[in-house]
């Protein structure tokens, strides 16, 4: 064999070592408490939910049968944080617009105010597609309880109020109603690195 | 020649003391605006808890009907920092909104009402949190449901 052939096996061999020696997210970790049951590990699940939205349809968790989706909690007179991370969720809906296995849901905290035809309008506003984009009102306990569960999971701080503060995080939930990923909604870099664990999910065999 | 170059030079050092008195006004109506938000900022973040409050104190009244007229003073005060709040935000209009329609010292004096507002929900807010918390703490150490 001579110089030139072993320099090419040489070099064959050495990408796939580095190849094989890189670190690839395939999946995404399933977040939030869980237990152990005859040897099966139970997970977390979104509780049931039944919320209207810009079209007066009922919107529940069979809705995103089968689909991921993204969920944040918002109100339309809202002055700081909500301009900001529903600019970001216009994002993930703009990258995500023809994936049919992703949704989003965004929950009104002043069901007061935020009635049908005012999500209606700002929804129109912002050019979301109600069968994709959900703006949902309800009644105020079930949407703040859901918040919850939700923020529960996601905070670090427990003695935050009632789990849930008015941080502006989006939460990215599987088809077994499972919590994998959460970001500061507030912050673009942070939702950059959520629009990939969104792929990363979609991606999951 | 002499008149029309005084003209001119009158005519812009005007628009030059215009544009300074424009951008002061906006400054001072900008620095109320943010004194403003400083007091919304304080209590925004305990909204949720507010609302949790009102949630698990009116469950209590549901158990037993009988505790409605120990809860319901601390609900009303939580109800009342609640609406308080949300409606406070959904009437306010930003010192830009209003330009077209009144004048500086109109603004200001909306700005300084505002902030009157803002103040009082904020108290509201705090003293509610107080009560409804303190009730809640000895409800749970008597009531088991």
């Amino acid at each position: 064999m001579n110089l030139k052939n072993l320099s090419f096996y040489a070099l064959i061999l050495f990408s796939v070592i580095i190849n094989s020696c890189e670190t690839k997210v395939n999946s995404l970790p399933i977040l939030g408490e869980r237990d152990f049951i005859n040897g099966d590990t139970i997970y977390h699940t979104i509780p049931d939910f039944s919320f209207i939205n810009q079209d007066s349809q009922i919107v529940t968790n069979e809705t995103f049968e089968g689909k991921a989706y993204v969920a944040d909690f918002f109100f339309i007179h809202c002055p700081t944080i909500c301009p900001i991370t529903t600019k970001q969720m216009l994002r993930i809906y703009q990258y995500f617009e023809n994936e049919d296995r992703l949704g989003l849901i965004a929950h009104s905290i002043d069901p007061v105010r935020d009635t049908v035809p005012a999500l209606k309008r700002y929804a129109k506003n912002l050019g979301a597609e109600s069968s994709k984009w959900h703006f949902v009102t309800g009644n105020k306990r079930d949407i703040y309880e859901i918040a919850d569960d939700y923020f529960s999971i996601v905070l670090e701080d427990k003695e935050a109020a009632g789990g849930f503060d008015h941080s502006g995080r989006l939460i990215l939930i599987d088809k077994n109603r499972h919590i994998r990923s959460f970001c500061d909604g507030t912050d673009p870099a942070d939702v950059g690195r959520f629009l990939k664990d969104i792929e990363i999910l979609l991606n999951e065999k | 020649m002499t008149y029309f170059k005084l003209f001119a030079t009158a005519c812009l050092f005007s628009l030059l003391i215009a544009c300074a008195m424009s951008n002061s006004e906006e400054a001072a109506e900008n620095e109320l605006k943010d004194e403003l938000y400083l007091i919304h900022d304080e209590v925004m973040p305990k909204m949720p808890e507010v609302v949790r409050l009102e949630i698990e104190l009116s469950k209590f009244i549901e158990k037993d009907s009988n505790l409605m007229s120990i809860i319901d003073p601390a609900l009303a005060l939580l109800n009342k920092a609640d609406e308080g709040m949300m409606s406070w935000m959904s009437e306010f209009k930003q010192p830009s909104e209003l330009k077209s329609s009144k004048s500086h010292e109109e603004i200001m004096e909306y700005l300084k009402l505002e902030k009157a507002k803002i103040e009082q929900v904020r108290l509201d807010i705090l003293a509610s949190l107080v009560k409804g918390n303190t009730l809640l703490d000895s409800l749970k150490t008597v009531k088991t449901f």
